[in-house]
């Protein structure tokens, strides 16, 4: 069985158009996603994953502007969409949560009225029914007594809760694209497994599909099918999640899963950091933007930016190692098989 | 809420019986009395004249017994105009006063807040940086230039506004623009300066990736963050514009309250002097009292109960 496209992604190029110049931001992207699937987008700081998220909710803020490509969802393409319609996909068959709970919900309106006003604008519901409704969902997302939270301030609610409630909004129109920005990076570690598990199971329940953009593998390896590594505005390496980590082709990638802490190493095994530091968006690179950092760093890659080689099926990276002239390297991440469920 | 009222009461009478005190006695103070002239009155006159004003009594004496008159609401008699009481004084200019003022607040109001807002939605456009030049200039502009400018063009040069008096509508124009110039400009800057801080806010993005309009983004979720530092402002704004301004009083002819407040510091007359410090008192913390009543309504991370 064939599935069914939900999202394309084609060559997307956004940049922010400051006053020292032109951050090319991304430079040139290309995914995909299909219905009920979840992917997950993974890289340091200011390699280009919120923009491109932000790029596909239509949501650049000035000097922020998409310059070239084409974004497709549901069939329509929507890179040109005027913002009238936008805002009617917008949590409705798009929906997005925030890394920071704490700021990303209004404080001087109830956590229903929040709620109610999505479910209100696009399904166009009663207030009592809107009610009801958001009642049920922060029931969903497993807020206790929600029918007297519903009338709750976000003050009143922890920073685990917020973020329930953040979901709960997102997911209260039933979207067909969730698209969650670091969800649990400013949650403790405990309440960051359990908005996890209760991304995972929504996904399942309102068969929703899952754009994670996170900077920490060790989220992605539990909720994502298909992983893509960006830096520097491009993305490096794509595949399953199974081939990224027990398989990595692209030396950053490799570098990434270098620098995860694991319990199985002991306490004296410093981790492994990837030197220096990412690239300059505002005069970008011509050849490979990883090649001052790479340890395996060839002329070639300082002179042109290699193409996507594919090194499985549906596993393809940037990277001129995987040349057929280029040597063979081998490199123990120290990620071992099945240790990954 | 209740609890938070009677506290703030019994607390707003502790302040106005300071403000009487402190005033009291730095009125005493100032060198000079009532009845001092350059040609000095004849002793006896002058003994009778302190006599009938109670002015011979020790100084706690004549403390005690004004107190006692402010309780009952008797502000007792000018000093300076005979026969005329301190109340008779604040009935007759408060009106006139509040209602010039009260037109004032409500320009602040009408055009400064979607002034600012237009401003902040147009940063750095044209509307903003043609707004935010001439509330540059409102507020380094005197209220007394202005006054004197409105007259000046309108009444004098163009004869379109009269230029004293409040006889008709036309009569408010000039006044009302000179009292309120300043604070207009001012609310305007503040309104953009702090709905430009709440349109970076994460919670302005969550309701645009709602999905909801422009109009409700700004109009629902920006501006009552906003709107908290012009209600900080406009509070005390309120009591000191509608107890008068001598300055634009005194330029349009205007018989308000302002023009009492400054003359009775001039020629010591006491009891007008007291009078209107308390009446502006009283009004100034009733209104700080209502800015916190209003915050709690505004922002539901303020209590009021403790």
């Amino acid at each position: 069985m064939r599935s069914e496209r939900l999202l394309e992604v084609k060559n997307l190029r956004t940049s922010f158009f400051t006053h020292v110049g032109e951050v090319r931001a991304i430079r040139g992207v290309s995914f995909y996603l299909d219905k009920g699937e979840a992917i997950g987008i993974v890289g340091e700081s200011g390699s280009g994953k919120s923009v491109t998220s932000m790029s596909v909710m239509k949501l650049l803020q000035y000097p922020g502007r998409i310059v070239g490509g084409e974004i497709t969802f549901n069939g329509k393409d929507i890179t040109n969409m005027p913002e009238k319609e936008m805002q009617s996909i917008r949590g409705n068959e798009i929906a997005m949560i925030f890394q920071d709970p704490m700021t990303s919900l209004n404080p001087v309106y109830t956590i229903g009225n929040q709620i109610m006003e999505a479910i209100r604008r696009h399904q166009g519901l009663s207030k009592r029914k809107a009610r009801e409704k958001a009642i049920e969902i922060l029931k969903l997302v497993g807020i206790p007594s929600p029918e007297k939270r519903v009338d709750n301030y976000p003050h009143e609610f922890s920073g685990g809760m917020r973020q329930r409630a953040m979901i709960a909004m997102a997911l209260s129109c039933e979207p067909n694209l969730l698209i969650a920005d670091e969800p649990t990076t400013a949650l403790d570690v405990t309440i960051q497994a359990q908005i996890l598990e209760l991304m995972k199971n929504l996904k399942e329940k309102i068969n929703t599909s899952i754009i994670l953009i996170t900077h920490d593998l060790g989220v992605v390896a539990d909720v994502c099918s298909r992983i893509l590594v960006m830096y520097g505005g491009l993305i490096m390496e794509e595949g399953k999640t199974e081939e990224i980590f027990y398989n990595p082709k692209h030396p950053y990638t490799m570098g990434l899963l270098k620098s995860i802490p694991r319990l199985d190493l002991g306490e004296n095994k410093r981790l492994v950091p990837i030197e220096g530091s990412p690239p300059d968006l505002l005069k970008p690179p011509k050849a490979c933007p990883f090649a001052t950092r790479c340890p395996y760093t060839m002329k070639v890659c300082e002179e042109m930016m290699p193409p996507y080689f594919e090194a499985e099926k549906n596993h393809r990276s940037q990277c001129w190692l995987l040349h057929e002239d280029a040597p063979k390297i081998q490199v123990d991440t120290g990620v071992k098989r099945g240790s990954i469920s | 809420m209740g609890r938070f009222i009677v506290n703030r009461v019994f607390s707003m009478g502790i302040t106005l019986l300071l403000v009487i005190t402190i005033t009291f006695a730095l009125m005493h103070a100032i060198p000079g009395g009532p009845f001092t002239r350059e040609k000095a009155l004849p002793p006896a006159v002058m003994k009778a004249l302190e006599a009938k004003f109670n002015l011979d009594q020790p100084l706690w004496r004549q403390y005690v017994d004004y107190l006692g008159g402010v309780i009952k609401g008797d502000l007792g008699p000018s000093f300076q105009r005979t026969g005329v009481t301190v109340n008779k004084l604040i009935e007759e200019g408060f009106p006139i006063s509040a209602k010039i003022g009260g037109l004032s607040v409500l320009l602040v109001l009408i055009l400064g807040v979607p002034i600012g807002i237009i401003s902040a939605l147009k940063q750095n456009k044209w509307q903003d940086q043609l707004a935010m030049f001439l509330a540059t200039l409102g507020v380094t502009i005197p209220s007394f230039v202005l006054g004197t400018l409105i007259i000046y063009i309108f009444s004098a040069k163009l004869g379109w506004l009269p230029s004293y008096g409040l006889k008709s509508w036309k009569h408010y124009i000039g006044p009302v623009i000179a009292l309120g110039g300043f604070s207009l400009s001012f609310v305007a800057r503040l309104t953009r300066s702090s709905m430009l801080e709440v349109l970076q806010q994460d919670y302005i993005r969550t309701a645009r990736a709602k999905g909801l309009s422009e109009f409700v983004v700004v109009g629902k979720h920006a501006l009552k963050n906003a709107l908290i530092p012009v209600v900080t402002y406009v509070g005390p704004l309120v009591a000191a514009i509608l107890t008068g301004s001598f300055v634009v009083e005194k330029i349009f002819a205007i018989p308000g309250m302002g023009k009492h407040f400054v003359e009775s510091v001039g020629n010591r007359d006491y009891t007008v002097l007291m009078g209107i410090t308390i009446f502006y008192a009283i009004f100034l913390v009733v209104m700080v009292l209502l800015v916190d009543i209003t915050y709690g309504l505004i922002d539901p991370r303020i209590k009021m109960d403790e």
